[in-house]
């Protein structure tokens, strides 16, 4: 009891110290061994349990960090905003649940891949219908993604969408049943788009008018209108989202949940304490419980909960600044680089749980590994080689004057950063920590108005292109780094178009080799995720990364 | 009498407009650029943002306005209740305060009632029965109160009903006018935490002000007339103890209005407190604005409020 005790109180502590939520909690999710999805058309994978049958009944009680930014989901980005929205509404493709590096068909019964890759074909079921009663047609399909595509001027939509415009040069209607999608250029990882949380068919006779007569602006709760697998029951905004079980959804037999219900709670504590009483079901997807309350919470709740270790592929890292000094100079970078001790990272701010976060992770199942990079420089534990050059490096760009620098961050990310001005002060780089507001940081990373930023990255997408388009193609919001190498952008064309597995492996590896050689991004280490599952729910496995969670497939037994 | 209420009332208005001004100047002066952040959204959406896109936002904001004449829309805008749209909910401002004030307002009264109902009993226990154990008693309850951060309270609640009872308030806010029950049992805590240093400080403040007064020569006076000393100290003595606390009262109830932030983001409520940390957090100006200047009214009014009531409740204002 008093070792519980001592959890939530830590988990307080911590909590007090913290800002308010960041929008995209860390990714959390078994290290992937599967094979990235594949383009072509999977059967629906079984992902019961051995011997267990599903349950009906029951509600499934699931806190989160904060409320949606809206109730219209193409005018989310968020991880959470995801979550909290996913249950309502369904998607052309979805990724399959509990193996989450396959996809499955949604809302499209079937697709074709043509064009080596071009062409994405979707034939719509015709067993689909709206929570109000209406069908669910290929013209419901077609402005849902025409307006995410092409949003109206002035308004949030498509913000969680912005990958449709990358990837896609045009989006047309066969005919009754289908629609295609021309993209830009073949991309193998296109898949990733489609199935991306915020990437959701709406009722077009529902948003249709809002578009054009109120600007757009967000859904009402009457308007929450959906084909998922849960009808929008109502809301309390800042306490909770209640949806009910539809039961005319298209997948038969499905959901085997009366109802989910998400509760609004930014504290930690709050959350930990709720699973403790069993108001909750999960805990730990936003935040995420530390390595001490973890053990101590299966020690209390053995039987009772399962407690799982998650990796996620995120990045966390600094992010430099190539175009303008100090950080153009390649030498500074790699010293940079060289100088960080990501055991030390580890060690200190994980407790010894953490693993790796390089550019591209090795969790997204291509490309290095995380065996690989522990054997190249900067990453490997024997870090003696790794100081002295980075010391040589520093020496010969400063003129053996050392780096003044400043490092911007949020103080979500303090602790990681007060052991990266320690490490970094080995080497003669001097790094002064400025803590600003989201609001300023957001502000000034947009505009590159820093040396460096000190930040983590939860990506939507499981596959390597979610950190390319995210951060590293040029152009993008997010390319926090500026960076912009013709080397690079060749590399990424060419493997986001490789269909064979081993060409794309290898071109990826090449894209990691250059940024060892470039670092537009000091990559450090990242906390495994640590998640709380009551034993009464059942066949449920985190996803990767910020995947859809429509929770159809999970039942209760209780 | 008159004077003394009409100088209340001058003194009201102005001090309403200075208040405005400076919230007014304070948004405009923190760092960070308002349409950039409309743009934005969220810190780490992959949106595209240009300078123009910015601009544009700007003109249809106002923001390129001067800034006078922002401020007198902001202000007219205001009183017809035209609070504007929530960057951060997409909805109107007015809509998201008018739905997270009652919760507020209720935890803000249950918290003053319940340190009233226990402060000046406490008080008047510990002043009537000086030196004994149960004046040490209730001045040890009265220093914790002080001392012990609300927050730290909150929290080790929380754990004490999660580990020893196995229980915590019902999940998901019920309304009061909805389910009355399942929304006491919700604010039974919060409201014990938030009134608990107010109960201490009422509960100090009665006990000095009851030792003061049953020193009084009227009071010793009464006694000599062979009163009851229940008589004393309810009819002729609580009476002139109880005014600063009146005063106290109706400071705190308005200073609780947008103090119950922590309160309501470890119990999970939500209350324009937390309303107000997600505005600031996110910038949101129409909301953080609204807020503000609601909150520095409710102040105001509630001190206008309680000066006048002292004319009924002191008569010495009366014959001034």
């Amino acid at each position: 009891m008093l070792a519980v005790l001592s959890i939530i109180m830590a988990v307080s502590l911590v909590a007090c110290g913290d800002d308010a939520p960041t929008d995209d909690p860390s990714p959390t999710a078994p290290p992937s061994t599967s094979t990235p999805a594949s383009a072509e058309p999977t059967a629906t994978t079984d992902t019961s349990e051995p011997g267990t049958d599903p349950q009906y009944g029951g509600r499934l009680n699931f806190p989160v960090g904060r409320d949606p930014a809206a109730l219209d989901v193409h005018q989310t980005s968020g991880g959470t905003d995801g979550w909290i929205l996913a249950p309502i509404t369904a998607q052309l493709l979805r990724s399959v649940p509990n193996v989450w590096t396959e996809i499955e068909a949604d809302i499209a019964s079937d697709w074709e891949v043509t064009e080596g890759g071009a062409h994405w074909t979707f034939t719509i079921r015709d067993n689909a219908t709206w929570h109000d009663g209406e069908p669910l047609t290929v013209d419901d399909v077609m402005y849902s993604l025409n307006r995410m595509y092409d949003p109206p001027e002035g308004s949030r939509v498509g913000v969680g969408a912005s990958c449709l415009i990358d990837f896609a040069e045009n989006i047309t209607q066969l005919d009754d049943s289908r629609v295609r999608i021309e993209l830009k250029t073949p991309a193998v990882s296109f898949h990733t788009c489609i199935t991306k949380p915020h990437v959701r068919i709406l009722p077009k006779h529902i948003i249709e008018p809002i578009d054009q007569d109120e600007d757009s602006r967000d859904l009402r709760q009457g308007e929450m209108i959906g084909s998922g697998p849960f009808v929008f029951a109502g809301q309390e905004r800042g306490s909770h989202y209640t949806y009910d079980r539809f039961d005319d959804y298209y997948l038969e037999g499905k959901p085997y949940l009366d109802g989910i219900t998400y509760y609004v709670m930014p504290e930690a504590s709050t959350q930990l304490a709720n699973f403790i009483v069993g108001t909750v079901h999960i805990v730990g997807m936003f935040p995420g419980l530390t390595p001490q309350q973890a053990e101590e919470l299966q020690t209390q709740m053995s039987g009772e909960a399962q407690v799982i270790e998650t990796q996620g592929v995120g990045l966390q890292g600094v992010f430099l600044n190539t175009a303008s000094e100090p950080f153009s100079d390649v030498r500074l970078r790699q010293a940079a680089h060289l100088a960080v001790d990501r055991q030390a990272i580890i060690e200190l701010i994980g407790n010894g749980s953490g693993y790796l976060s390089p550019p591209i992770s090795p969790n997204f199942g291509i490309g290095y590994t995380e065996e690989d990079y522990l054997q190249l420089p900067g990453w490997r534990a024997d870090k003696s080689d790794d100081i002295e050059e980075a010391k040589r490096l520093v020496a010969e760009a400063t003129n053996g004057q050392g780096l003044d620098v400043t490092f911007a961050l949020r103080r979500v990310v303090q602790d990681l950063s007060l052991v990266l001005q320690q490490q970094l002060a080995e080497v003669d780089i001097r790094v002064n920590l400025e803590v600003l507001e989201d609001a300023i940081l957001r502000e000034r990373a947009g505009r590159g108005e820093f040396s460096a930023v000190v930040e983590g990255s939860g990506f939507q997408v499981f596959d390597p292109d979610g950190a390319f388009l995210r951060h590293f193609v040029p152009g993008v919001a997010l390319n926090w780094s500026q960076w912009d190498d013709p080397e690079f952008v060749e590399l990424y064309e060419q493997q986001s178009r490789a269909v064979d597995r081993d060409e794309r492996d290898q071109l990826i590896r090449q894209i990691s080799d250059l940024m060892e050689r470039e670092v537009p991004v000091v990559g450090t280490a990242s906390n495994v995720g640590i998640l709380g599952i009551a034993g009464s729910v059942r066949n449920y496995v985190p996803p990767p990364a910020q995947l859809d969670l429509r929770f159809d497939w999970i039942w209760l037994d209780e | 009498m008159y004077r003394y209420i009409a100088r209340r009332l001058i003194l009201y208005i102005p001090t309403l407009i200075a208040v405005s001004i400076v919230i007014f100047v304070v948004m405009r002066v923190v760092p960070g650029d308002p349409a950039f952040i409309i743009l934005g959204g969220g810190f780490d959406e992959a949106s595209g943002v240009s300078e123009a896109q910015v601009e544009a936002v700007r003109e249809r904001m106002g923001f390129n306005r001067p800034l006078y004449v922002q401020y007198f829309s902001w202000i007219w805008d205001f009183v017809r209740l035209e609070w504007g749209t929530s960057i951060r909910f997409s909805s109107p401002v007015r809509e998201e305060i008018f739905n997270r004030l009652p919760l507020t307002l209720e935890l803000a009264g249950l918290a003053v009632i319940f340190a009233v109902v226990t402060g000046i009993p406490l008080g008047l226990l510990s002043a009537m029965r000086q030196d004994t154990w149960i004046d040490y008693s209730a001045r040890v309850f009265s220093v914790l109160g002080l001392a012990v951060p609300n927050f730290w309270l909150a929290m080790l609640i929380i754990l004490a009903l999660s580990v020893w009872v196995n229980w915590l308030p019902p999940l998901g806010y019920a309304r009061l006018t909805e389910a009355p029950w399942q929304n006491l049992q919700q604010m039974f805590w919060p409201m014990v935490v938030l009134g608990y240093s107010f109960a201490a400080y009422i509960a100090r403040m009665t006990r000095s002000q009851m030792l003061e007064v049953l020193r009084q020569d009227y009071v010793r006076t009464a006694t000599a007339k062979g009163l009851r000393r229940g008589t004393v100290v309810t009819r002729h003595a609580l009476r002139n103890a109880l005014l600063p606390v009146v005063t106290l009262s109706g400071l705190q109830l308005s200073a609780l209005v947008g103090g119950s932030l922590i309160v309501e983001m470890i119990f999970g409520l939500p209350g324009i407190g937390r309303l107000l940390l997600i505005a600031i957090n996110f910038r949101d100006y129409s909301l953080m604005q609204a807020l503000i200047l609601l909150m520095a009214s409710t102040y105001l009014t509630v001190n206008l409020v309680i000066d006048l009531m002292y004319v009924w409740l002191d008569p010495r204002i009366k014959y001034e």
